[in-house]
């Protein structure tokens, strides 16, 4: 497994699969049990191979002792921060996450959202080139999700690396450049999302009309959603799409916008598994 | 050592003391011990004579036990704290080597030792002056040299912190310390042994433990007695020599210890 400077390597697998495991490797924190763990070609063992290292855990481990201003500074001291560089970075991270006004307080007071948000202030507190994230969104609310996607998005544009691990796909599929799909401490798949073969299992039109009864023969017994301004969302099978386009021809409905719906992506990454039905038609699996 | 190696020690030990500083426990030691010292007032009343010995004594044999219970408390937890409540994982996470770590939880234990007995010594030095007990120098290299055994136990405390759980590192720590002061009885009854085997363990024992009572000038302080400047230097040389031993095996034992 590999991950190239600036790209973005989501791990993705069922529970105990090795997702953390790799995470912990890279982090130098346990050695291999066979070959080699390397970052910017130094073994991960090596301290000075974890310069540039944030890592976020998917539980904060904290001192329950310390004051978040105290973690965080004591933290950047062990990456070499020092003095006004190091009060700077620490002011710039806490407000990056909204935490400036609990700076001074204790580390386990801390619900359990602003502690994710701790943790991930003390992973970029030293401005890290590589960023191994382990389940970051657990325990965010969706604000913060959106808020911690956005960060994520910018340090990547920025040039920076990231390997992760996480349950949730959408974040996978949003973040990552490619997919490891792992299982059982192997790697069984690895590649872009988009390279991934997502079958069309339908169609979502948006169209207006004046009696939802229009769609009853194209819908399969799914029922129209409603829409503001006299519109109606319609879910298509994939055999009906010429009657819709052919109604929409005919003036019997007006249509507003016709989008295909691909394959979730999780019973894409089961079916590589072997989780689900079976492996794609056509496709090998690269293990 | 590299360039980051000591602010990383510095910031391990000040974490260290933070968190004793914050610790009740911690305090209530301290402030105990105190209280002991005062109770020796009361106790050197009621002696008929010899009660600026009684005071004296009192005195070093709190600064002896207090230590002992002090390295006991933060040497069982000092690594056992960072396993279970898994911080370790964030430290060594960081360009911080194990020996690093294990550098900074000893100057950690070494800062909250010496601001422990700097309060209870001055609070002895008081009591002591307030009874108009004349002080000599062998009273401060007394004082100099329990702070050594304070700190040499915390060496060793941290040896056994490398690979015992807290229970077992308290039963070790705690025969390294009687048994270190017993070290001159323990070569007698290796002589007197009657058995070969009881011999060697004896012998054993005397050769691989700390000979803490030679290191122990408090008698001298407290009758006045002249010790040769060559003796006590050699002292320090000793208690240098085992602190340093204690800690580079503690180190050899944690750099092979798997942690997670």
């Amino acid at each position: 497994m590999a991950v190239p400077k600036g790209a973005a390597l989501g791990l993705v697998g069922p529970n105990g699969a090795g997702k953390t495991t790799s995470i912990k490797l890279a982090a130098g924190l346990m050695p291999p049990a066979g070959g080699q763990v390397l970052v910017n070609g130094v073994s991960a063992m090596e301290p000075r191979a974890r310069k540039g290292i944030g890592l976020l855990t998917e539980t904060q481990y904290i001192y329950p002792h310390l004051k978040v201003r105290e973690w965080l500074g004591m933290l950047a001291g062990f990456s070499g921060l020092k003095g006004r560089r190091l009060r700077e970075r620490v002011d710039a991270v806490l407000a990056l996450v909204e935490l400036t006004d609990r700076a001074g307080m204790m580390l386990n007071t801390l619900s359990k959202g602003q502690l994710q948000r701790a943790g991930l202030a003390q992973a970029l507190v030293h401005e890290p080139e590589i960023l191994l994230l382990d389940e970051p969104m657990s325990g965010l609310d969706p604000y913060w999700r959106y808020r911690l996607h956005k960060i994520l998005m910018e340090y990547k544009a920025s040039g920076g690396t990231l390997l992760f691990s996480s349950h949730i796909l959408v974040d996978v599929e949003r973040l990552s450049d490619r997919v490891a799909l792992i299982e059982q401490g192997r790697v069984r798949w690895t590649g872009a999302l988009t390279d991934m073969p997502r079958q069309v299992v339908g169609y979502e039109a948006v169209c207006r009309a004046q009696d939802p009864g229009d769609f009853k023969a194209l819908t399969n017994g799914h029922h129209p959603e409603r829409l503001p301004n006299g519109q109606w969302r319609v879910a298509i099978p994939i055999d009906k799409k010429e009657a819709l386009l052919n109604m929409a021809a005919q003036g019997g409905i007006s249509m507003e916008s016709l989008r295909p719906v691909q394959e979730e992506i999780e019973e894409v990454l089961f079916k590589f598994a072997g989780m689900g039905a079976g492996t794609p038609e056509g496709k090998e699996v690269d293990a | 050592m590299n360039a980051i190696m000591i602010p990383q020690i510095k910031a391990l030990a000040v974490n260290v003391w933070r968190e004793a500083v914050r610790d009740r426990l911690v305090l209530l030691l301290v402030g105990s011990g105190i209280l002991m010292m005062l109770v020796s007032l009361v106790f050197g009343q009621m002696m008929v004579g010899g009660r600026e010995r009684v005071l004296q004594d009192m005195g070093f044999w709190v600064l002896g036990i207090w230590g002992l219970i002090a390295v006991l408390y933060l040497g069982a937890g000092v690594i056992k704290h960072e396993l279970q409540r898994k911080t370790v994982y964030l430290v060594l996470s960081r360009p911080v080597g194990r020996t690093t770590f294990l550098l900074g939880k000893y100057f950690g234990m070494v800062l909250v030792l010496m601001s422990a007995f700097g309060l209870l010594a001055a609070a002895w030095l008081l009591i002591v002056a307030s009874r108009g007990i004349h002080l000599n120098p062998m009273h401060f290299w007394a004082l100099g040299f329990i702070l050594g055994e304070w700190l040499l136990l915390a060496a060793v405390s941290l040896f056994f912190a490398s690979f015992t759980s807290p229970l077992l590192h308290n039963f070790f720590l705690i025969s390294v310390s009687f048994l270190g002061h017993w070290s001159n009885e323990l070569k007698i009854f290796a002589d007197n042994a009657k058995t070969a085997a009881l011999e060697t363990l004896l012998n054993t024992l005397y050769y691989l433990l700390p000979n803490l009572e030679a290191l122990n000038f408090r008698e001298a302080a407290v009758y006045g007695d002249v010790v040769s400047h060559a003796i006590l230097w050699q002292g320090v040389v000793v208690l240098l020599g085992w602190t340093a031993t204690a800690l580079v095996a503690a180190n050899l034992i944690f750099l092979q210890r798997r942690l997670l």
